[in-house]
């Protein structure tokens, strides 16, 4: 079977693994194990009538204290960047990593995830800043690991890019 | 290795063996296993032969291989449940080396320190969004004011709460000004785990304490968090109680309830003094179980038990007089 490899990347604390948990188990758990390293997962999918394997790089988060390994990224065929929509900070981090990330893997696909969707009150990403980045040609989409929204439509985007 | 002695390269070599447990992988340029050894079971791989293709059993090889001439370092992998290692990647004329060492146990110790950290920023974020005057802020001067974004709507929140109380410092036969002095000591050792643990002290009233675990943002369950923090101030007693024994003195005895469950909680007041305050009965009931345990101890009722996570291996059900199994768990290991 085809084997594609798919990086998460983001901020400390964005639900990089709750997307992955929800992709693969579908599930979501309020409890927060902080990823220290890299955990890998498979999830098999069909895309255009091919069967491929997906592996799930989930890398631990980038903050202060902790620079996220570009070396993991070495051999991906596309990435997810993964910002909390709460937290716009973690949206300019995104834009640093895919940056960082680009010169590591080289021009593969890529996803910007906006992730917590469901904590709509707390929303603190204009519309300006993403219609800017939709302008320039980035695939963005809102996301929620607990009610599930474009969890699977982003992995099968992402998936199908990889084999285009 | 020039510039090492001999004996210090030796010392380095038993070193790295003792504590790495390296174990090594060689495959060839089609990516077949041609030889493995070392201690490939203290990393979940003794199932790795010659002939396997190496993708399909080390699933962080797809996409790197062949590998090149510049070797690759992949830090604290997961190569199996509770099982991280250091993984180089390093070219060989067959086709390439994958060697590992394991560092479970620095994973194991970062996350623990990351896990607090992420808390602190969350929090850090939280105070920021309040002061900027985004949603969510509470900078409304109204006589109910919520203070953290939590579950719920309009002025009270409804949350997944734990509650703490402890009691029974005093001692009769203690002399008034020594036991005022002694309560300083205590109050400290004993607020600093809560404080560390998220959760907000609300309530200290003589040797009382009253906290609530989740109205603060954490990464963390509350109900985790609470038995925490419950068992490090155990320990922090213990050391009160070690120091006083060294003085010849009685110890003090620290007796701890917690429960679990929903309450309204948010700020009352104006907006020049605002004070958190909590309506439930889930203090009367942690009240209760820390006056039904008994000096010394810890006491969850069900529903913290069953929101504990991995640390229900701790406790085991109370004796009946404490309520029974169904409704109460003793602390037994600390």
């Amino acid at each position: 079977m085809l084997q594609k490899k798919i990086c998460m990347l983001g901020a400390s604390a964005v639900g990089k693994t709750s997307l992955v948990a929800r992709y693969v188990q579908g599930i979501f758990s309020e409890k927060y194990l902080t990823t220290v390293g890299v955990k890998i997962d498979k999830k098999p999918v069909t895309v255009g009538g091919v069967d491929v394997l997906l592996m799930l790089w989930d890398m631990q988060g980038e903050d202060r204290f902790q620079k996220v390994q570009m070396s993991y990224l070495r051999g991906a065929a596309g990435y997810f960047l993964v910002a909390d929509g709460t937290r716009r900070d973690t949206l300019d981090r995104a834009l640093i990593l895919q940056k960082e990330a680009e010169a590591t893997a080289g021009a593969v696909p890529f996803v910007l995830l906006l992730n917590k969707s469901d904590l709509e009150d707390e929303w603190d990403i204009e519309d300006a800043a993403l219609a800017e980045l939709t302008a320039s040609g980035w695939t963005v989409l809102r996301s929620s690991a607990l009610s599930g929204l474009n969890v699977d439509e982003a992995f099968q985007l992402l998936a199908q890019r990889t084999t285009e | 290795m020039e510039g090492y002695p001999e004996a210090v390269l030796k010392f380095l070599q038993m070193v790295s063996i003792e504590h790495g447990a390296p174990a090594f992988i060689h495959v060839d340029h089609e990516g077949i296993v041609i030889e493995a050894g070392g201690q490939l079971d203290v990393h979940g791989l003794a199932d790795v032969a010659e002939g396997i293709l190496a993708e399909e059993r080390l699933n962080f090889l797809v996409g790197l291989l062949p590998i090149g001439t510049v070797p690759v370092h992949l830090p604290a992998v997961e190569t199996a449940p509770s099982c991280h290692a250091d993984v180089h990647v390093v070219e060989s004329e067959s086709g390439a080396w994958i060697i590992l060492f394991d560092r479970s146990r620095e994973v194991a110790e970062r996350r623990v320190a990351q896990q607090l950290a992420n808390d602190m920023s969350l929090l850090r974020d939280d105070l920021a969004r309040r002061h900027t005057g985004l949603p969510g802020s509470p900078e409304a001067s109204d006589a109910a004011t919520p203070i953290f974004k939590f579950s719920g709507d309009g002025e009270t929140h409804a949350a997944s709460v734990v509650t703490i109380i402890f009691h029974d410092l005093a001692r009769i036969d203690t002399d008034p000004a020594e036991l005022i002095r002694d309560l300083a000591v205590y109050s400290r050792a004993a607020t600093r785990p809560m404080v560390d643990e998220a959760g907000l002290v609300h309530g200290l009233l003589g040797d009382q304490l009253r906290v609530t675990f989740g109205a603060l943002p954490t990464t963390v369950a509350p109900a985790t968090l609470a038995v925490t923090a419950a068992r490090r101030m155990l320990g922090a007693i213990d050391d009160v109680n070690a120091a006083r024994n060294d003085d010849g003195k009685p110890s003090y005895h620290m007796s701890i309830g917690i429960a679990s469950g929903q309450l309204a909680f948010g700020l009352i007041a104006g907006p020049a003094r605002r004070v958190f305050t909590a309506v439930g009965d889930l203090y009367l009931r942690s009240d209760r179980l820390a006056r039904m345990t008994g000096l010394g101890n810890l006491l969850i009722d069900r529903a913290t038990f069953d929101l504990a996570g991995d640390d229900q291996r701790l406790f085991g059900p109370a004796p009946p007089g404490l309520g029974g199994a169904d409704e109460s768990y003793m602390l037994v290991l600390q």
